[in-house]
């Protein structure tokens, strides 16, 4: 013990703390590097963080005869909670597609930090950045999706099945996840805490499985599962929202991001520089509200129904016992 | 055409009356099932809470069409409004108050309550005409207030702050068509107190306990929701525009009293008024069931597009009431 602590001198403390540093930078920074992009729905000026409203909590700007745009901003790192907003320069190498309901290409534009499109049809708009670069002999593809719900009530709710399904665009967008919609799912669908939600993998079209899905809230809750052979991990979305009742704020939203990776093995060329790989790595984005059973109570509901009708009950049988007078002899003396 | 006229005035329409309750009540409970889309504006209890529901109600559209602006309200969004209101009238037009008398749900939900009670043998209950008068005043209140506080929570009256957001909707809140019209697809999900705050606990508390009197009321007194309907307080604004109409010829009226006597609402100006050709009132539902009890021959007449459908007749009063326990003034007929 004591050759131990002769050993461990100022020197020798700060030489191991350079190298843990050296290492930190590194490998740290090289994890950093791999720049795991996404679509937040959250503005980036403090000001404007309760700005999201409207349907399904998308930040919207109105414009003049009442059409509002969307707005998505773009975001780098893996955590909702610390992801810096960034711009990319137009030398930036990325491509950009937004398809409308009907899938529609060119609806909306993306200027340096964010998307923005003006809503007009109903249904799911879809959003995608790609970036696209290699490094040794793997070719890396980032992929922000952003999956945005456009509906009015106004407009009625017709075809609501056909216009909620999930759409995708193997042409052009080479790997995405895919949030599966539930039988009972409908316009006015928003996630819950305790909610099970299935994501499906797919590259090229096809769904992929081992790849890994990571699962982060803004609460700082993290998941990691791998897909089975359909492309598929489910979630379950924690219970992360505590609050008297008093002051409960059922509206609250918390984002999450969802990350998808995988590296396969497919040759080719992309600017010149051959590849024997390809890291797929794509994300996507949407909020959850704290779960309506926090909130909502049926056995309250069953004793007031009760009382209710315990009491109406007694109150109309007495009322009408009551009125029925009992019989009384009344005797007049006519003499009078 | 004179044989076709007699077989109609000898028939009994309250048989016919069953049954298109029955078809109607399967349509506007069930018929999303089996993809009907009758539309948005129903002036009756198609309840967009019951998934079953085939369209919505007028009321829900129009209070959600008055959570607007007064800016708005002059608008496109304003604009909307009117053309809901227009296909309301539309739809109301044709068959004008015998939405309630045969199609609505909720209505039909009481007639069979009525049938319950009478297996029970309880004596039915009727308002004295003091209580009557008083009583018809709450639907306009509600009318009122639906038209009021959706306007209220988007703009503010002589200066008071907005209406909370959790008012929206506030007639549906304490519909019992909301609350019971989905048991009827096998969903409880509507029977709960709401403690997001104290706007939600009153008013889901006043929603089961709005519940538990339409049940208790509805064995007790016919159509004793209907007396407090909202939506009869609506159709009777545009009852005079209706092209199928109930008149009255005075002068063949003697005052039997047999009208008032078969009225599942109550309404005493049947038999009273003998001035007024336009007999229908507004609590009148349009059952008809006056038409089929009066002995006179074209005292009450049931006409669509001025041309007479169905006219009370003797021989069909006696064809109908043939029993002597069976006429309305008889004491079997007053204890049901």
């Amino acid at each position: 013990m004591n050759s131990l602590f002769s050993r461990l001198n100022i020197k020798t403390i700060g030489i191991h703390f350079f190298s843990v540093f050296i290492i930190y930078f590194f490998f740290i920074q090289t994890l950093g590097a791999q720049n795991n992009i996404w679509f937040s729905n959250m503005p980036p000026d403090d000001d404007q963080q309760s700005a999201p409203s409207g349907m399904h909590g998308l930040s919207s700007v109105k414009g003049k005869r009442g059409t509002s745009s969307v707005i998505q901003w773009l975001r780098e790192g893996t955590h909702p909670l610390n992801s810096k907003y960034i711009k990319l320069s137009d030398t930036d190498n990325y491509e950009f597609y937004l398809y409308s309901p009907t899938g529609k290409d060119s609806v909306g534009e993306f200027k340096r930090g964010y998307l923005k499109y003006c809503s007009k049809e109903e249904g799911y708009y879809n959003g995608y950045l790609i970036q696209r670069y290699v490094s040794s002999d793997t070719l890396y593809v980032n992929i922000a999706k952003a999956e945005m719900l456009n509906h009015s009530c106004r407009n009625g709710h017709k075809n609501e099945g056909k216009k909620i399904g999930p759409d995708i665009y193997p042409k052009s967008i080479p790997a995405e996840i895919i949030r599966e919609r539930t039988l009972s799912e409908d316009f006015h669908y928003f996630a819950l805490s305790g909610d099970v939600i299935n994501y499906q993998f797919i590259v090229d079209g096809m769904p992929v499985e081992n790849a890994k899905l990571t699962f982060n809230t803004q609460t700082g809750w993290q998941k990691v599962l791998t897909t089975d052979k359909s492309g598929k991990a489910s979630f379950q979305i924690l219970q992360d929202y505590f609050s008297s009742w008093q002051e409960l704020n059922y509206r609250i939203v918390y984002d999450y991001v969802i990350f998808g990776d995988i590296t396969l093995a497919q040759t080719g060329k992309y600017i010149d520089k051959n590849y024997s790989y390809v890291h797929y790595t794509t994300s996507l984005s949407d909020g959850y509200r704290p779960a309506r059973t926090m909130y909502m109570s049926m056995f309250w509901a069953f004793v007031v129904f009760m009382i209710t009708i315990i009491i109406s009950v007694v109150g109309i049988f007495l009322y009408k016992f009551n009125r029925n007078k009992k019989y009384k002899e009344i005797h007049f003396d006519e003499k009078d | 055409m004179k044989k076709i006229r007699d077989y109609i005035n000898n028939s009994n329409v309250s048989r016919f009356r069953f049954i298109i309750q029955i078809l109607a009540f399967l349509l506007f409970v069930y018929g999303g099932y089996f993809f009907i889309h009758v539309g948005q504006q129903l002036p009756t209890f198609a309840c967009p809470y019951n998934a079953g529901s085939p369209g919505t109600c007028y009321l829900i559209a129009m209070q959600h069409g008055l959570h607007i602006t007064w800016s708005e309200l002059i608008s496109y969004r304003g604009l909307a409004f009117f053309i809901g209101l227009l296909t309301f009238v539309l739809f109301f037009i044709i068959f004008n108050k015998s939405w309630c008398g045969f199609m609505c749900p909720l209505g039909t939900l009481q007639d069979w309550i009525t049938q319950v009670r009478k297996l029970t043998l309880t004596k039915f209950s009727r308002y004295d005409q003091l209580s009557f008068k008083r009583l018809k005043i709450i639907k306009y209140v509600l009318l009122v207030l639906i038209v009021i506080i959706p306007l209220g929570m988007s703009n503010s009256f002589f200066g008071l702050p907005h209406i909370s957001h959790d008012m929206s909707a506030p007639f549906c809140q304490i519909c019992p068509g909301r609350t019971i019209l989905p048991l009827f697809s096998g969903d409880t999900s509507q029977l709960f107190i709401d403690f997001r705050n104290p706007v939600t606990i009153v008013m889901s508390s006043l929603g089961i306990l709005v519940t538990a009197l339409f049940f208790v009321g509805s064995f007790l007194k016919k159509r004793f929701f209907c007396f407090f309907c909202p939506m009869s307080a609506l159709q009777f604004l545009f009852s005079r525009v209706g092209v199928l109409r109930l008149t009255k010829n005075g002068e063949n009226c003697t005052k039997c009293g047999n009208c008032y006597n078969v009225c599942d609402v109550g309404i005493l100006d049947i038999a009273e008024d003998i001035t007024s050709k336009n007999i229908v009132k507004d609590d009148c539902m349009m059952c008809f069931k006056c038409v089929e009890a009066c002995p006179e021959e074209n005292c009450l007449d049931v006409r669509l597009l001025s041309q007479k459908i169905f006219s009370s007749t003797e021989k069909g009063f006696f064809k109908r009431f043939g029993h002597k326990d069976e006429l309305p003034n008889s004491r079997k007929a007053k204890d049901e």
